[in-house]
């Protein structure tokens, strides 16, 4: 797991914040569930998931993906039901149900994901603030954003 | 001669490879089957309390989970001296579970892995051949098999409709489990002694509403006729014979009505499994029904030697009109699916579980000789420089064991299950085959008996939901640990790919002393044995030829469809299979060493 774990700690970090959330925003660890996913993206306004990405950029630094990125992409690996991928899940959840008219993508630049270990890399590591800030701003909380930041 | 290896093969679940040799006439003469992890989930038992197991054993896969815990629970519930005493509405409960399960994994296999091999852009030229008509059909399977993100030539291809409708049902029947065990996949409700959770009277009318869209799905497309029609002509005919004459019929007025429109779509009354049997097949399709072209799956994975094959099925269900309990080693006698050994000449036998042996002659384990799974080890060989997929044949090449039964390699799955029933379509079709000069067992076959043994189960689970299950009803038994002392136990059950089976040992302290799965694909996936003997999928591709419809329009190494059809027509689920390892250099003598995680 290693830097591949980013999405847990993101999670961590949102959690111990929870009662500072608003109300109506709902943290889920959606594991590596592939299809079974699709029962989770449903239901929501807007939908932001994290999760680690390799080759776009330098490592720790966060992109910004929607819906027609993915769209768009051209390469997709291969449907193995353990292979499958975040963007074969929301292109069927496109053809079979509802999905959040807002969707976003925060992907993380990782390192290591070959380890087999609960921690994540440093430069990864330096990133957690900014992405969870990322999270917090596309809520529109700013409030919340700014207790974190003086946390 | 060419070697043709395809690493790892897509659309099935796992990490599996491939390795053949091609001649130059384009028939496989030589397979190797490798598993390429290593399953460690035995070893982590060693000396946990025997409850962890219907827990544990779950995790090594999310497709089947819920087989391994009733495989599980059927070896404590064993082990623990219980099984006579199990209440029925907690067999029921598991009935339900394990049926949805099965359902979903047939329904997925067929929909979202196999049936986009139709759409293999081979089959556009093997098509073209037969002028309007083969053009007409080609665009017909696309709108209906095409998978996601598909593209032909660089042009995107949007889903088939039968494709997308089918995973909106497999997120249906997922839903449909988590209902009644909290969850899917890894379920929490099946523990040895019963189950922990008390399905409720709105569940029951949830279940029912859910199975009413499944049916819907079914008689839209799978179908194109209402299923009890289809099940009183097929499954409850009087004979094979009438079995086969009802579908032929069938496709006979079909093909009348299409052949001068060359409309194959649902309206002209094509359902997908119509598809399947007459264009399939040449026997059927060619040679019955006249058409003019076919995909020949019933020329590609068959059997050379009957001698060196069986179908074997240890049984599943469990027979709930006569009240509590079970026999743990009998039940496969009255269950819905039947305990047999059928021999490659399909004679059927008894099936005792002692017969069972495993060895590793080509595996990358060490030990010697033919262990029962109550004797046998998992440990792994230490020098990594022994885990070679490239050895060839005389050497190690897999993670997976070789079980035998009697010392024959044996097919388990849907196919095994049919014929262990007797089921008219599935034995007729086979009949049909044998009387026109060709082998009984083919890709063919494998997959029509998965889609009749899916369209089977969907009418028996609706009973056990709404007339065996009892709500008000007992669904546990107490147990008492010290029971759990030097005891042994046998878990026999069916998973959607074949006969699963886990066999448990405890010592004086109560704990786990030994444990150990033989899992359907370590059966179809297996590697040869002492006597050079290749395991079945082994077997059912060497002599098929390497590319579409029968080398029709050429040899194409690069698109050896003969492989890919034939392998994945086992739905091959590799991660029950094997397992993980974690591989590390070690010191400066250039020596590896790996250790077990």
């Amino acid at each position: 797991m290693g830097d591949d774990g980013i999405g847990i700690h993101v999670i961590e970090h949102l959690k111990q914040m929870h009662a500072e959330l608003p109300d109506n925003v709902e943290v889920i660890d959606a594991g590596v569930c592939g299809f079974d996913a699709l029962g989770l993206l449903e239901g929501a306004e807007k939908l932001i998931i994290v999760d680690s990405v390799k080759g776009v950029g330098d490592i720790g630094s966060i992109h910004r993906f929607v819906m027609d990125d993915i769209r768009k992409a051209t390469s997709r690996c291969h449907l193995s039901l353990h292979g499958t991928c975040l963007a074969d899940v929301l292109c069927m959840a496109e053809h079979i149900q509802e999905i959040p008219e807002e969707l976003i993508i925060f992907a993380v630049e990782v390192d290591r994901t070959d380890d087999i270990s609960l921690c994540i890399s440093d430069r990864v590591q330096a990133s957690l603030n900014e992405i969870v800030t990322s999270i917090l701003d596309e809520l529109g909380s700013g409030a919340v954003t700014e207790q974190y930041i003086q946390k | 001669m060419t070697n043709v290896t395809i690493d790892p093969l897509t659309r099935i679940q796992g990490h599996f490879r491939l390795s053949t040799e091609v001649n130059e006439n384009g028939v496989i003469t030589d397979a190797q089957s490798s598993g390429m992890l290593f399953r460690g989930l035995e070893r982590i038992l060693v000396n946990r309390d025997p409850r962890d197991a219907a827990r544990i054993t779950q995790r090594v896969c999310g497709v089947c989970p819920t087989a391994h815990a009733i495989t599980s629970a059927n070896a404590l519930e064993d082990l623990f001296g219980i099984a006579d005493q199990i209440p029925k509405d907690a067999l029921v409960t598991r009935n339900i579970m394990q049926s949805l399960n099965m359902i979903d994994s047939h329904a997925t296999h067929t929909y979202a892995l196999w049936l986009p091999d139709l759409v293999n852009p081979a089959y556009r030229d093997v098509f073209a051949t037969a002028d309007n008509m083969g053009t007409m059909l080609w665009r017909e399977l696309l709108h209906r098999f095409a998978p996601l993100s598909y593209k032909i030539d660089g042009i995107s291809i949007p889903p088939g409709q039968a494709y997308v409708n089918a995973i909106k049902e497999k997120r249906r029947l997922h839903g449909s489990i988590a209902l009644i065990a909290g969850k899917m996949p890894h379920q929490m409700s099946t523990i040895f002694g019963g189950v922990t959770y008390k399905p409720t009277v709105a569940d029951i009318g949830k279940l029912t509403y859910y199975h009413q869209q499944l049916m819907d799905f079914v008689d839209k497309y799978t179908l194109g006729i209402d299923h009890s029609t289809w099940l009183d002509n097929t499954y409850r005919a009087s004979s094979p014979q009438r079995a086969v004459e009802f579908v032929t019929g069938h496709l006979q007025e079909l093909t009348e009505s299409s052949m001068s429109s060359n409309d194959f779509s649902y309206s002209a009354g094509w359902g997908d499994i119509d598809m399947l049997l007459a264009f399939g097949s040449e026997t059927i399709g060619e040679d019955i029904l006249g058409l003019p072209v076919s995909f020949k799956f019933d020329r590609t994975g068959t059997y050379s030697d009957p001698a060196n094959i069986g179908f074997l099925s240890y049984g599943a269900y469990y027979d709930v009109e006569n009240g509590d309990g079970y026999d743990p080693l009998k039940f496969g006698q009255n269950s819905f699916h039947k305990a047999a050994f059928i021999t490659g000449s399909l004679e059927h036998k008894k099936f005792d579980h002692m017969k069972i042996t495993e060895e590793v002659s080509h595996s990358f384990y060490t030990g010697e000789g033919d262990d029962h799974p109550f004797d046998g080890d998992t440990e792994p060989v230490r020098n990594a420089d022994e885990i070679d997929y490239h050895g060839g044949s005389q050497s190690k090449y897999t993670w997976i064991k070789a079980p035998r039964y009697e010392g024959v390699p044996c097919e388990v799955g849907p196919i095994a299950r049919m014929i262990a029933m007797q089921e008219p379509l599935t034995t007729g079709l086979m009949n049909t085959f044998s009387d026109n000069g060709h082998p009984a067992v083919n890709t063919y076959i494998r997959m029509v008996a998965r889609v009749q043994e899916m369209l089977i189960l969907l009418e028996r689970l609706i009973q056990w939901v709404t007339s065996d299950l009892d709500p008000d009803g007992r669904f546990s038994v107490p147990i008492d640990m010290s029971m759990a002392k030097d005891s042994q136990g046998v878990g026999l059950w069916e998973g959607a790919r074949g006969a699963l089976g886990h066999w448990i040992k405890t010592g004086t302290d109560s704990k786990v002393s030994k444990y150990q799965m033989v899992v359907p694909t370590t059966w179809n996936a297996s590697p040869r044995d002492s006597n050079g003997i290749p395991g079945p999928i082994e077997q059912a591709l060497i002599g098929t030829k390497v590319s579409a419809a029968e080398n029709m329009l050429g040899i194409d190494n690069s698109n050896p469809t003969g492989i890919l059809h034939t392998s994945r027509a086992y739905d091959p689920c590799i991660a029950c299979a094997v397992h993980t390892i974690d591989l590390r250099q070690k010191d400066g003598k250039g020596e590896r060493v790996f250790d077990i995680v």
